[in-house]
């Protein structure tokens, strides 16, 4: 009995033992079969990570006191998951009330078949704000509660719709400074990239490129989802009020004059902060891509940085600032300034083509005479020093602003192909040479700031991480001795005082500034008709805080020819605003505060 | 007689089997017993995995909620809104004649207020489960029994 018994429990732990070494053996054989390996490589790609592209949110942009320029908001991806798709129609028909949905292209894509592996999902359109989202979440409930889970194909049912948030760049002031931000293409979520202004020249710093995450499924392989850091932010130097002053006073001046364009730009001499820079055409940076169509041809996105033109007399303030700091013009030199100036056969005549007998420094300044210009820079300053100083301000050079789309003219200088003599009387008054506004009021900023040319630059501060940044203003490079800076900007301010600028003038405050009107250049000449009036003027003379550069465009003939006529009114009508907006009280109130016992520290309000 | 007695009871058959039996289903029940617990945790895990992958989704929601309502801000109080609205409630540009200006020593004058976006991590593939958590019971086992100990100690 007892024999029997044991020998059937051996019997049976045998066969289990069997049963389990069995068992064992064929979990192992499968496991190591080729079949086996690609299938468990293929779930492991398919099932273990998902793939998903982390695109780091773009840094923001303010103006100086922190209005947002540049940011972003929140907008709305919609597609289809294929395999719950129930009635393909429903959803295209639903989403063709919106306009940038294709009814075609989207019954296309909600009828693709779902295949795994393959299609899975489709996109519909993209860009779609909160508002019509919560719109299309009304329908599909309303839809799902007349026909559960879309079971009746007879009944409409959106499901299979579904739609992904993510963030899009946005520009809240519109046109405001549109020409300074640039824009970010945004509709390229795959390779969107800064184009013009900070966005192209700060992009890299802005945004980093979208990261291909793999997210495991496995949730006990949870991983922190990269929130890589986000781009950093600038802190423009440009002011909002301000900025908004400006175009809207260039817009009044362009209709006015019927002008082909302008451009008008605001800087702290002392520093190289734009204040405000403003030029057309300007387009609304929300609907970036009608830029090819607002501008045409060769149209620069910013005039003020990328469109060089023949600057005219306002020209003629570095040529003096030249001959005086050289020590070979004197304040008091006489100049005899007769009808016209033959530089061996080629003519030049002065503004009104009439002799203006002897005139000192200010007399030429103030009568803006080309034949003295000329004069000086071919007979006292000559080629050598006369191009040095203009190096030396930068003319033919790059400021290096920190905007996207720079442009210059090479500045001609003896020994080029392209220089004959002509061109040093020519260029003494600012015509056969090429500027762009940025590079002419940079230069002018060396006078307003005791010789020193400070690099002009737009952004003041970045935030990284958390931390500010801001920015050292540089010096370009000092021209001429503060002493010359200080004379000029007493001969320009009492050249305006008593000359063909005093529309600029405004009342409280002494301003130091020049016009200037250009014949426009064309390929058959200079084209008398047309001019390039210009204005450009700094203030308070005593302690200049800001530089103001008019450019008004081929006005109208028939109601604006000259600088003094287009340009310094609007030069005026800015500066007045523009005092109250910086906190200027007018220099008696002024002198009589600091006379009182403020030092020029001290806050004035 | 009760030697016998408790000689027949430990040789009956059936106690023989009952031993027997013990002792083959001990094991059984010791394996699932630590199988049990094994689920227990890796469901525990898995509850907290879930749990982190919400929070983190959360998180990525906030970032883009918090973006997305200081841009709607900047809309509302843009240049050509606070114009409109100052216009509307009767304010008009003050001029330089209306201006009474003063010294005021202690005041630092407008500063930049600006809340900067919050700074991100660079904590691309972070494991955010403690690894223990991550480790199957054979894994579990064969560090138990095979890793040799770390020979660096932390100071």
């Amino acid at each position: 009995m007892k024999y029997k018994f044991n020998a059937r429990l051996n019997l049976i732990k045998a066969f289990c033992s069997f049963l389990c070494i069995l068992i064992i053996f064929q979990m192992f054989r499968i496991q190591n079969t080729n079949e086996f390996i690609k299938v468990s490589e293929r779930a492991d790609k398919l099932y273990t990570y998902e793939k998903k592209i982390v695109y780091p949110e773009r840094g923001n942009i303010y103006d100086r006191w922190g209005h947002l320029l540049a940011g972003n908001e929140e907008v709305y991806e919609v597609g289809v998951l294929l395999q719950y798709v129930k009635n393909a129609n429903t959803i295209v028909d639903t989403l063709s009330a919106i306009p940038s949905v294709d009814h075609e292209k989207a019954l296309e894509t909600a009828s693709l078949k779902y295949e795994e592996g393959k299609s899975i999902y489709g996109i519909i359109t993209d860009f779609l704000p909160s508002g019509v989202i919560e719109a299309l979440s009304t329908i599909k409930d309303e839809y799902e509660t007349l026909n559960p889970e879309g079971e009746n194909p007879d009944l409409p049912s959106l499901r299979g719709m579904v739609w992904y948030p993510h963030l899009q760049r946005s520009y809240p002031e519109n046109t405001l400074a549109a020409n300074i931000i640039g824009f970010y293409k945004f509709r390229d979520r795959k390779n969107g990239e800064g184009f013009y202004g900070v966005e192209e020249y700060y992009n890299d710093i802005l945004s980093g490129p979208p990261v291909t995450v793999e997210i495991p499924l496995d949730p006990y392989m949870i991983e922190e989802t990269p929130t890589l850091p986000s781009g950093a932010s600038l802190v423009l130097t440009i002011d909002r009020e301000i900025q908004a002053m400006v175009e809207e006073k260039l817009d009044e001046a362009v209709e006015h004059y019927k002008a082909e364009s302008g451009t008008i730009i605001i800087m702290d001499p002392s520093n190289g902060e734009i204040l405000a820079m403003a030029s057309q055409p300007r387009i609304n940076l929300n609907q970036y891509w009608v830029y090819e169509d607002e501008l045409e041809d060769t149209t620069p996105f910013n005039r003020a940085i990328s469109e060089t033109y023949e600057p005219g007399s306002v020209f003629k303030i570095l040529t003096m600032a030249a001959a005086l700091d050289s020590g070979k013009v004197k304040t008091d030199d006489k100049f005899s300034v007769g009808q016209y100036y033959d530089m061996n056969g080629s003519i030049i005549y002065n503004w009104n083509r009439k002799s203006w007998g002897d005139q000192d420094v200010l007399g030429c300044l103030q009568n803006s005479l080309n034949v003295c210009l000329a004069k000086i820079a071919v007979e006292k300053l000559e080629a050598d020093d006369f191009y040095s100083y203009m190096q030396a301000f930068g003319i033919g050079r790059r400021t290096n602003i920190d905007l996207g789309g720079e442009e210059i003219w090479p500045l001609s200088m003896p020994g080029d192909d392209d220089w004959y003599p002509i061109n040093l009387a020519t260029n003494s008054f600012g015509q056969g040479v090429a500027v762009t506004p940025i590079q002419m009021a940079t230069a002018a900023s060396a006078l307003a700031n005791g010789g020193k040319m400070m690099k002009p630059h737009v952004v003041k501060a970045i935030i990284d991480s958390g931390e500010i940044y801001e920015t050292t203003p540089q010096v370009l490079s000092v021209p001429v001795s503060e002493e010359t800076a200080t004379t000029m900007t007493e001969l320009l301010a009492k050249s305006l005082e008593g000359g063909e600028g005093s529309l600029a003038l405004v009342d409280g405050y002494r301003i130091a500034g020049k016009t200037g009107t250009a014949e426009v250049p064309t390929e058959s000449g200079y084209d008398e008709d047309l001019s390039n009036a210009s204005f450009v003027g700094w203030g308070p003379v005593d302690d200049p805080q800001f530089l103001v550069y008019v450019w008004i465009e081929k006005p109208d003939p028939e109601i604006g020819y000259w600088g003094s006529y287009v340009a310094a009114p609007v030069f005026h009508d800015i500066v007045e605003e523009l005092v109250v907006m910086l906190n200027i009280p007018p220099d008696l109130v002024r002198q009589s505060l600091y006379a009182a016992g403020s030092s020029e520290n001290d806050q004035i309000n | 007689m009760a030697k016998k007695l408790i000689q027949a009871y430990k040789q009956t058959p059936r106690r023989k089997q009952i031993q027997k039996l013990g002792l083959y289903v001990l094991p059984v029940i010791t394996i699932g017993t630590v199988f049990t617990l094994y689920l227990i945790f890796s469901a525990q895990a898995a509850a907290a995995g879930l749990e982190i992958r919400a929070y983190l989704d959360t998180q990525e929601e906030l970032q883009r909620t918090i973006a997305n309502e200081n841009t709607q801000l900047a809309w509302l109080l843009s240049n050509t809104n606070m114009t409109n609205r100052a216009e509307k409630l009767g304010f008009s540009q003050i001029t330089t004649d209306n201006i009474f200006y003063m010294v005021l020593p202690s005041y630092p004058g407008r500063t930049l207020e600006l809340t900067s976006p919050a700074p991100g991590t660079d904590s691309e593939g972070d494991v955010v489960l403690n690894s223990a958590y991550q480790e199957s019971l054979a894994d579990f086992l064969g560090n138990l029994l095979f890793s040799t100990p770390n020979e660096e100690v932390e100071p």
